[in-house]
């Protein structure tokens, strides 16, 4: 399966989301929004990722062959441990003295989820209820009529904007050979 | 009869309406001389052919294009997963049997669309040709989940340009999903 380009992607969107998620907690926003932000949006993304991280140990010779594999592989493991850090920073004084009595609970159970993501499958309570999930129902019909054109497009732009979190894509398929 | 009412059949079919109006123009003058049965015949296998010859040019070292030809068509994507030459025609039928696509052209159009209407229903209702109907349909239910994984892509790489993150990250997250429950449930039948 050929999911490389949309794990470098979703390695990109889910670093800078957690910032966004970590920076509206340190402002004592809405623990409750954060907390689900944390639920239906960081650890569905850590799931996908410590998946492939699990997968990629059990095959770590075949990836050290093939060099953007290897890539893809350290930029999983590397934001991984880039959002837990960020979470377990909270952790340290002066932090945790700090929090509210509410915010620390829900700094508990964020922690959980962040460090143990469980598989998508055996977790009813990240059945997802987001926006991408009720877009996923269906396209517009201007988007399907349009879907080659605009993939193509989105491809060869998120190649030339390449950051150094997700350098180069090889331009092949996101989605599987199916 | 096994009615395709609630598959994409006819959404996929659409993605390849122009190709289908000039092929049923171009043997209109088949079906007037040679019969209805001939024109069919020759609109299929023109329609095949040319699907082949886009095959043969996106497998090429030199073609660069990021354009995925399965995101254009659905025989494309069948082909691509190597279903069968029965698969593939009877896609192609369903394509030259879109309603509307008989007022693409004149009488003879309008018979070799009614022609490939009556061939699919009669295939559909075949025992012999269960097989290739099944197979068929789940595959059409593989391509949505691949068109759908594909456009969440597209709005996620959207957002993303547009620093909307937290809506980036979901669609990237619903689009890996979609992708592996193709991978993962792919058509478990195999029509041979």
């Amino acid at each position: 399966m050929r999911t490389g380009p949309l794990i470098r992607y979703l390695c990109s969107a889910l670093g800078e989301a957690n910032v966004a998620v970590v920076k509206r907690f340190k402002l004592g926003e809405n623990v409750g929004e954060v907390r689900q932000a944390v639920y239906n949006l960081v650890a569905p993304a850590l799931s996908i990722l410590q998946e492939r991280i699990n997968r990629d140990s059990r095959r770590a010779e075949t990836i050290a062959a093939d060099t953007a594999e290897a890539e893809v592989s350290q930029t999983t493991t590397d934001v991984v441990e880039t959002v837990r850090s960020q979470w377990c920073a909270f952790l340290g004084p002066p932090d945790i003295d700090e929090l509210p009595r509410e915010a620390a609970d829900a700094l508990q159970d964020m922690l959980t989820v962040v460090l143990e993501p469980p598989s998508p499958s055996a977790s009813p309570h990240l059945s997802r209820s987001t926006a991408g999930a009720r877009m996923g129902e269906r396209l517009t019909q201007q988007e399907d009529v349009r879907l080659a054109e605009d993939y193509a497009a989105a491809v060869s732009s998120m190649k030339a904007a390449s950051s150094p979190s997700f350098s180069e894509t090889k331009g092949d398929a996101v989605v599987p050979a199916s | 009869m096994v009615e395709e009412r609630l598959t994409y059949v006819n959404t996929h079919a659409k993605l390849n309406v122009q190709l289908s109006t000039d092929v049923l123009s171009e043997v209109e003058a088949v079906a007037q001389e040679r019969g209805i049965r001939s024109g069919l015949e020759a609109a299929q296998n023109a329609i095949l052919g040319r699907y082949r010859d886009k095959m043969a040019n996106v497998a090429s070292p030199s073609n660069q294009l990021a354009v995925d030809p399965r995101l254009e068509s659905f025989v494309l994507y069948l082909m691509k997963n190597q279903c069968q030459e029965a698969v593939l025609l009877l896609a192609i039928l369903e394509q030259l049997a879109l309603p509307g696509l008989d007022l693409a052209g004149g009488q003879g159009v309008a018979l070799v669309v009614k022609e490939a209407v009556s061939d699919l229903k009669k295939a559909r209702s075949n025992p012999n040709f269960a097989g290739c109907v099944r197979e068929l349909s789940q595959w059409h239910q593989a391509y949505h989940a691949f068109r759908l994984s594909a456009g969440l892509f597209v709005r996620g790489v959207d957002a993303f340009k547009s620093d909307r993150f937290e809506e980036a990250l979901d669609l990237f997250t619903e689009s890996y999903r979609l992708s592996v429950r193709i991978t993962e449930n792919p058509p478990t039948v195999r029509f041979n």
